[in-house]
């Protein structure tokens, strides 16, 4: 009875972290490029109160024990990268990736970083940058008088300069992938980094080997489905009540088992 | 008069292992793949007693693991895969081989196909890596595992018959019996979650509390019985 004390311990810890994880789900239900994470649990190793080979009471043996398990554990969490909803921006700068492929960006401390987030801008040298002013890697300079930016599928970048009839040629998007997308590591501010679970980056151009298409003047939204979220937290809440339950009914038999003397 | 009180002392232990086992169903409500157990009973005579003295105690002598499916949830993730009619994946323990229905597949730092946390074997016994340099891998309904065109091998399934044993983590082995290869069609993108039932659980919860109580009553009922006894016996 003890040992249920603390088992439901156990579960009522795991489910406060899968509501963790849900509430930050939700928190970025809107952040362009978020991939949504879950918390997966396992369960501990079970005390054998009886093995199967031990004799019972009458003698004879039993073909299986009795063995009670304790409880739970968070296994880890793990993120999602299936693919958001696309919404239209006709803003010439935002790009979305359709496939799985990521977009290499420089990070400050001169590293590379991998980000969905596609909503491109330009800085004061006129180079591509994110949001947070990650360059763009390869590097991408547009020249002085640009008017109209397009990006094509395949990742090509026209300019039209100015004073010129052709749009001009100034440089291409590259897309990198991974063998396991779910190993990398989240940086904040929607940057992943290479781990060794992730597998080495494996740099292509857009379209090639299930990359993904871009598309400009698209962003993708978050993958975060509000109403499979919902129905996460209410089954976490019920889980967590019914193991304070169980922690209670403990307690209620502890306290008539004191009341006996 | 005592053989009452140790008969309620049996009563009382037994249903106290019973709440343990829900305790651990409930705690466990939410873990993919998870199979609930419970707790049976039987009664026993004490050694020297002979049949008709009809002094029978209870005590909790084996859990049985309850093997049916749970209920599948839609997660599009890739690597979320699950065999049909109830088989099992293959992993590679410590221990020694061992099954699992967590099929929420992972990889390792060198990039070893996981599943609940062990290298997950194909058809020939042998563990399935990924090429460090490639795109995600993709699964078909045969459970071929391809990087692009290239095969890394048939996810193994197998139905166990015999006696299935919980080993923690997810992660189930043989007691007896054998695990007989199976050509169940894999689902991709879905994930079983417990079978351990909310509902039930909450009855076995109840019933333990109650039966407990019941036998808790007994006792105090014997100990009322002793001390009057003890009362008539006192000289005054």
């Amino acid at each position: 009875m003890i040992r249920s004390l603390y088992t439901s311990a156990t579960g009522m810890e795991a489910q406060q972290l899968k509501m963790d994880v849900i509430s930050n789900n939700l928190a970025n239900a809107s952040t362009t490029g978020f991939k949504k994470a879950r918390a997966e649990f396992e369960d501990l190793l079970s005390d054998t109160l009886r093995s199967a080979e031990a004799p019972q009471p009458n003698g004879n043996t039993r073909p299986s024990p009795l063995e009670v398990g304790l409880g739970v554990r968070t296994g880890s969490t793990q993120r999602s990268f299936g693919q958001g909803d696309m919404i239209n921006t006709n803003n010439p700068l935002d790009v979305a990736i359709e496939g799985q492929g990521f977009l290499r960006v420089v990070r400050s401390n001169g590293e590379l970083g991998y980000t969905r987030a596609g909503n491109l801008r330009v800085d004061a040298d006129n180079r591509l940058v994110t949001q947070a002013g990650e360059l763009v890697d390869p590097a991408i300079t547009l020249p002085a008088q640009t008017t109209t930016v397009s990006i094509r599928t395949d990742g090509t970048v026209l300019a039209e300069v100015q004073g010129r009839a052709e749009p001009m040629e100034v440089g291409t998007l590259e897309l990198t992938m991974f063998a396991n997308p779910s190993g990398l590591q989240a940086l904040g501010g929607n940057l992943f980094s290479v781990t060794p679970a992730s597998g080495t980056a494996l740099n292509v151009r857009p379209g090639e080997m299930g990359s993904g298409a871009l598309r400009q003047g698209f962003l993708e939204s978050a993958n975060v489905k509000a109403v499979e979220e919902m129905i996460d937290m209410i089954s976490t809440q019920r889980a967590y009540e019914l193991n304070s339950k169980v922690i209670q009914t403990a307690d209620q038999m502890l306290q008539r088992l004191t009341n006996l003397r | 008069m005592a053989d009452g009180l140790y008969i309620g002392m049996t009563a009382a232990v037994a249903r106290s292992a019973q709440l343990d086992a829900v305790a651990d169903n409930l705690a466990n409500a939410q873990t993919v793949g998870f199979k609930a157990e419970r707790a049976s009973f039987e009664t026993f005579l004490a050694s020297n007693a002979t049949p008709d003295t009809d002094k029978r105690s209870v005590a909790a002598v084996a859990t049985a693991i309850d093997l049916r499916p749970g209920a599948m949830t839609n997660t599009r993730n890739p690597l979320d895969v699950l065999p049909q009619d109830n088989s099992w994946f293959v992993v590679k323990t410590d221990q020694g081989v061992a099954y699992t229905r967590n099929g929420q597949l992972k990889v390792d730092s060198d990039l070893r196909l996981l599943a609940g946390g062990f290298p997950v074997l194909d058809r020939g016994g042998a563990e399935i890596t990924l090429p460090p340099n490639s795109p995600p891998p993709t699964i078909d309904a045969q459970g071929q595992v391809r990087v692009g065109q290239d095969l890394l091998g048939e996810l193994d399934r197998v139905t166990l018959e015999g006696q299935v044993e919980r080993r923690g983590e997810g992660i189930y082995g043989l007691r007896s019996g054998e695990a007989v290869q199976s050509t169940a069609a894999i689902q991709t993108g879905v994930v079983e979650l417990s079978n351990s039932n909310a509902l039930q659980g909450a009855i076995d919860m109840i019933s333990a509390q109650r039966n407990f109580e019941s036998a808790m009553q007994a006792l105090q009922t014997y100990r009322r019985m002793d001390d009057k006894a003890i009362e008539v016996g006192r000289t005054r």
